[in-house]
């Protein structure tokens, strides 16, 4: 008796686990490809951010306002790379200093334009919750000065892309979300 | 003078029914006219009326809705000033610029997946910055003064 007794328990206590990971691993297509969007969502919201940064005819107070919603899309520490026409190597850059050294370039203006945004490796889930894809997009880059100094290139950059389940409290209240951060910024690709 | 009689006979009937006619026909153009006259007369009740009927059947705009047609103008404000004086405008409506704004973007078997919660001043510039808002309001939660503490929308 007392043998099929923990036998129960034991099997109850087994299911119970299985559910509390299935709850966690069971993501319907439909909720995934949700997940998917709202990661995309968040690079075209970059590519706006640094368009606006990037432009002369923004004033001062703005891009440094932008700056800060752009830079609370990454992780910490993550870096932007440059690449550029006239020499081989890339150059990386913590965020903020991408931004701060994109502000001041010295053209009289600046267009940059980021399309083909797609995922070149899909949101996986890995041992630690976190869900890790990859984003590719293209940029196109114009510098453009009254002196005659122009510049274009076309850059392809590569884009990691963290998703994860997190919760925090807002008014005494636990709220769940969906985390989603851009990693590195790794240029793989410099054309004319 | 015998053989005019019949003349006069016909004149006279012919008077007799003008007449006759003539008063119905100024009767009918009588009660022509002031059928007319009231319809005129009740025009103008008929367009007081529709105008009350607008009055009572067109409420004022909810504040949602006015949020809404405030987050439509942010985002395609055509420059910076004048998206900036509707941000302003928007905050007056809220406790604080810091209340909270939650954003669902997918919903499933009754639960709601969060997008990472934003504050409102945070948003509005968000659909300054983005010119877009791809997103209408599912729930407004108001504090004992009037003013809005919490925001909750949705993906369209």
């Amino acid at each position: 008796m007392k043998k099929s007794i923990l036998y129960i328990v034991s099997l109850i206590f087994v299911l119970s686990i299985q559910q509390g990971f299935s709850q966690d691993d069971n993501i319907s297509p439909e909720r995934k490809k949700a997940i998917d969007s709202l990661a995309l969502e968040k690079v075209r919201d970059l590519s706006t951010y640094i368009s606006i940064i990037g432009n002369k005819e923004t004033p001062f107070s703005e891009a440094n306002r932008v700056m800060d919603r752009a830079e609370e899309l990454f992780v910490e520490d993550a870096e932007i790379g440059v690449s550029s026409l006239s020499r081989e190597e890339i150059n990386n850059y913590k965020v903020r200093e991408y931004f701060n050294r994109l502000i001041q370039l010295s053209y009289d203006r600046v267009t940059i334009r980021w399309y083909n945004i797609h995922y070149i490796s899909d949101l996986e889930r890995q041992p630690d919750g976190r869900y890790v894809g990859v984003v590719t997009v293209y940029q196109r880059f114009e510098g453009v000065s009254d002196d005659g100094l122009n510049y274009r290139d076309t850059t392809k950059k590569d884009i990691t892309i963290y998703v994860e389940k997190k919760k925090t409290q807002i008014r005494g209240r636990i709220v769940e979300f969906w985390d989603v951060l851009l990693g590195d910024i790794r240029v793989t690709e410099t054309t004319t | 003078m015998k053989s005019n009689q019949p003349l006069v006979y016909l004149i006279i009937l012919l008077t007799a029914s003008v007449m006759i006619f003539g008063c119905k026909s100024s009767k009918k153009v009588a009660s022509a006219t002031t059928e007319p006259a009231a319809e005129v007369k009740e025009a103008p009740t008929a367009t007081e009326k529709p105008a009350e009927t607008v009055k009572t059947t067109v409420p004022e705009r909810t504040v949602e809705q006015k949020l809404e047609g405030y987050f439509d103008e942010i985002a395609g404000a055509r420059d910076i000033n004048l998206a900036n004086r509707n941000i302003s405008e928007v905050l007056s409506y809220f406790a604080t610029k810091d209340a909270p704004v939650f954003i669902v973007f997918y919903r499933e078997g009754g639960q709601k997946d969060y997008d990472k919660p934003t504050d409102i001043a945070k948003h509005l510039n968000y659909l300054k910055d983005q010119k877009k808002n791809p997103y209408k309001i599912d729930k407004v939660i108001y504090n004992d003064q009037g003013k809005i503490e919490e925001l909750e929308l949705t993906t369209r």
